[in-house]
């Protein structure tokens, strides 16, 4: 059983991004395309996300061979963890408020379901481990249990942004 | 500064700024964003607003 679960599953997984492939090929539209201000703002965020990954890692090291802050609640793999999650969510929450998020004829619903695609499975493995209470290892916080945690969190962060936004531009066309 | 020229241009062709950005491929948040002056666009996009609106540079864009 052990040797079928080996020869099996590297196929299996194979076949089902093939098959996530071919289903995202046909449905994201080859029009979209972001227009020179979007890029602009894109170009803001990008270095807003480097700065703040380069800030990041550069407090953990600093923090990590200093003082012993880190050392006794979470393990610097997590704290890692931390900043680059932190660098998406900053970069997309800044592009969806700048109005750069979406492409020009992106299909908005599409990626909210992407985005609750990642959130519902990351929040129910997240879900899992609190309750077996898997994510604290030998009294730290590990990058190896929490990263459902992290993942899931980011794009909740996401999704409520991309909320927030669509609400305010209801608003702004009833005006 | 707010580009009155501009929106008093596209209002008198009864478009809408989701129309005129689908007309110059960019966003309606674009065309917002040039409209109330927090943009500024460059040339080329200046160039496909004017002949969307069947105007001319000096018209929409100079003082």
């Amino acid at each position: 059983m052990g040797l079928l679960g080996n020869t099996w599953t590297p196929i299996i997984l194979v076949v089902v991004y093939v098959i996530i492939f071919i289903i995202f090929a046909r449905l994201i539209n080859k029009d979209a395309h972001y227009d020179e201000r979007q890029l602009q703002f894109r170009a803001n965020g990008y270095k807003i996300g480097f700065f703040f990954v380069m800030i990041g890692v550069f407090v953990i090291i600093f923090l990590i061979e200093a003082t012993d802050i880190f050392s006794r609640y979470i393990t610097p793999s997590f704290a890692l963890g931390i900043v680059a999650y932190g660098a998406l969510a900053l970069f997309s929450v800044y592009c969806i408020f700048k109005d750069a998020y979406y492409s020009i004829n992106q299909n908005r619903i599409l990626h909210i379901l992407i985005c609750l695609c990642i959130i519902i499975p990351n929040g129910i493995g997240a879900y899992r481990n609190i309750v077996e209470r898997t994510v604290v290892k030998n009294e730290l916080i590990a990058f190896s249990n929490s990263g459902n945690m992290l993942c899931a969190t980011c794009f909740l962060i996401i999704l409520i942004a991309l909320i927030i936004k669509a609400a305010k531009e209801k608003r702004e066309e009833v005006e | 500064m707010k580009n009155l020229k501009m929106k008093a241009a596209r209002a008198a062709k009864d478009l809408s700024q989701d129309q005129l950005a689908k007309l110059c491929d960019v966003s309606r948040q674009t065309i917002n964003a040039i409209e109330k002056g927090d943009y500024n666009p460059t040339l080329n996009l200046c160039i496909a607003i004017c002949k969307a609106l069947d105007k001319t540079l000096n018209e929409l864009f100079w003082e």
